[in-house]
């Protein structure tokens, strides 16, 4: 059963000033789409084409104009409030970790908030929890005390993706969740999501404009432009040459290496004292 | 490419409440060459940048030998001074480095001004810089207000803006981490395009070693507030030394799916 079902979705924005004319702009057209267990799907797009409203659209927090979203076979289109056990097994996690994160709480106090109202956990058996998922991100348990704003970006953001892992959710929309990250946590980090998926048979909604991450990470992908979604194989993406939009997008993905032409006028910068 | 550095920082070290964040590092940067500054989230790229500006925030206290230009800067005040006329600097998110009540043009006047610069041809430069940045029609951006831009575009009207200055090196802190990767390329491109023809000296802070590969001529690798390591973009990539490093560089290789 697919834990997450979007059918022919529909979703116009209002584009224009205060003072014009407003005119409609369709970011979504008739979009179909389908999320079973365990599997991680890879949506890439250029910014504006619609990649996070389509997630928004699947965590039930914006309504579509027309079609139908359901979630664990329920219909939630256009509910205001998810039911309690279905607002636990959709979580997500957004690229702004600062916009994402209450200022005055402190590190442990964000992960503890989903595991005190879904999990009514309490004292001990919850300070462990925080400590745990904390570990789980690459942080130390001693940061649980800090305030938000003593944490640089991505260690915010880590915060960001354990407060997400926190209620052992069905299904993590990561929108550019990991993009601020350095490779080296981002490795880390979607390790310990594909290891959860192995184990709890999570799915994941993996937006980002990075297809390095998407060869990586996903089995399926998907091409958005034009308010439309267009399938391709992430193993395959040298022979993406069908869209013009797609190829644009390849085309910009960065070397792996720097080019040999550069820098061969031998100057170096060791007789610097370390 | 001349060889004398053009910004200096020697044994820099910046203290929050009794904790060291940066413990005494130094390097220099020359005109006509990027140094790219690499390392994890929290390593202290950020802070080293602020802190050559005099922008640290308030509690955090630097120490240290800055030299723009072989003037040696000795006070705040005098950091203060080359900010913008002598080291422009353009940061990660360009969406909310922008005032969204006003026009890109007010914010070419109001950067003009604050450096007295505010003259007949102000107009006329700000459409050559924009311009300059890959603005194909340069005419009708100064009346755009930011919100009405993307990511991409405002990222290049603050390369403009710090153009319009005519400071010969820029600190750039992540200046593609928001953006998607076709606005990526293109503000790269154009980073590695005024490198060529102005000879404008970068230091460039990314935590993207991609990055690193398309744009930066020299290397140093930060880690928990020092330098570990530090080269050529070659040395770097070829044969890294330090176990740090030779991770970075092979779970990037990794993702590139680079054989």
């Amino acid at each position: 059963m697919p834990v997450i079902e979007l059918d022919n979705i529909t979703k116009t924005y209002g584009r224009g000033g205060f003072f014009r004319k407003q005119e409609r702009f369709t970011v979504l057209n008739n979009v179909d789409l389908s999320l079973r267990a365990g599997e991680c799907l890879g949506l890439v797009g250029r910014s504006g084409s619609g990649k996070s409203t389509l997630g928004r659209i699947m965590l039930g927090l914006e309504a579509p104009d027309s079609g139908t979203v359901r979630i664990l076979g329920q219909n939630v289109t256009g509910r205001k409030t998810l039911p309690t056990g279905l607002r636990r097994a959709v979580q997500v996690v957004f690229q702004d970790a600062i916009g994402s994160s209450n200022p005055r709480l402190t590190a442990g106090e964000i992960i503890a908030e989903p595991l005190r109202n879904f999990d009514k956990l309490k004292g001990r058996q919850l300070k462990d929890r925080v400590a745990e998922l904390l570990e789980q991100v690459g942080l130390s348990p001693d940061d649980a005390n800090k305030l938000p704003g003593r944490f640089s970006g991505g260690q915010l953001q880590r915060i960001c993706i354990a407060r997400a892992l926190a209620p052992s959710p069905r299904v993590i929309v990561l929108d550019e969740a990991v993009s601020s990250l350095d490779m080296l946590i981002q490795a880390r980090i979607l390790d310990l999501l594909t290891d959860l998926r192995k184990k709890h048979d999570t799915a994941y909604l993996f937006v980002t404009h990075d297809l390095r991450l998407v060869r990586r990470f996903c089995d399926r992908a998907f091409f958005m432009s034009d308010g439309s979604l267009h399938a391709f194989d992430p193993e395959k993406m040298a022979d993406m040459k069908g869209s013009k939009a797609l190829e644009e997008l390849f085309n910009a993905i960065l070397p792996p290496m720097p080019d040999s032409e550069r820098t061969s006028d031998g100057q170096r910068l060791d007789q610097v004292a370390v | 490419m001349n060889g004398t550095p053009y910004l200096k920082v020697r044994d820099l070290q910046v203290h929050a409440a009794g904790k060291e964040l940066i413990s005494g590092i130094s390097f220099e940067a020359t005109q006509g060459r990027v140094m790219g500054l690499v390392g994890a989230s929290g390593s202290g790229k950020s802070l080293t940048c602020l802190s050559v500006l005099d922008l640290l925030p308030r509690g955090l206290s630097m120490q240290g030998r800055i030299t723009v230009d072989g003037v040696p800067l000795t006070c705040s005040t005098s950091r203060r001074d080359v900010r913008s006329r002598k080291v422009g600097m353009i940061l990660q998110n360009p969406m909310s480095c922008f005032d969204p009540v006003f026009t890109i043009r007010t914010h070419f006047k109001e950067t003009l001004s604050a450096h007295d610069m505010l003259a007949s041809d102000s107009a006329e430069r700000m459409l050559n810089a924009l311009e300059e940045v890959g603005f194909s029609d340069p005419r009708t951006v100064p009346d755009l207000y930011p919100f009405q831009m993307s990511g991409g575009m405002l990222q290049r009207v603050m390369v403009a803006l710090a153009l319009t200055l005519e400071a010969p090196f820029l600190i750039a802190d992540e200046p593609t981490t928001d953006l998607d990767t076709v606005a990526q390329a293109r503000v790269l491109d154009l980073l590695a395009g005024l490198k060529q023809r102005r000879g404008l000296g970068m230091l460039l802070v990314t935590h993207d070693l991609g990055v690193i590969a398309r744009l930066a001529d020299d290397v140093a690798v930060m880690h928990d507030g020092k330098i570990i390591e530090r080269g050529t973009v070659h040395d770097i990539f070829r044969n890294p030394r330090h176990e740090y490093t030779q991770n970075l560089i092979a779970t990037h290789l990794q993702f590139s799916g680079y054989h």
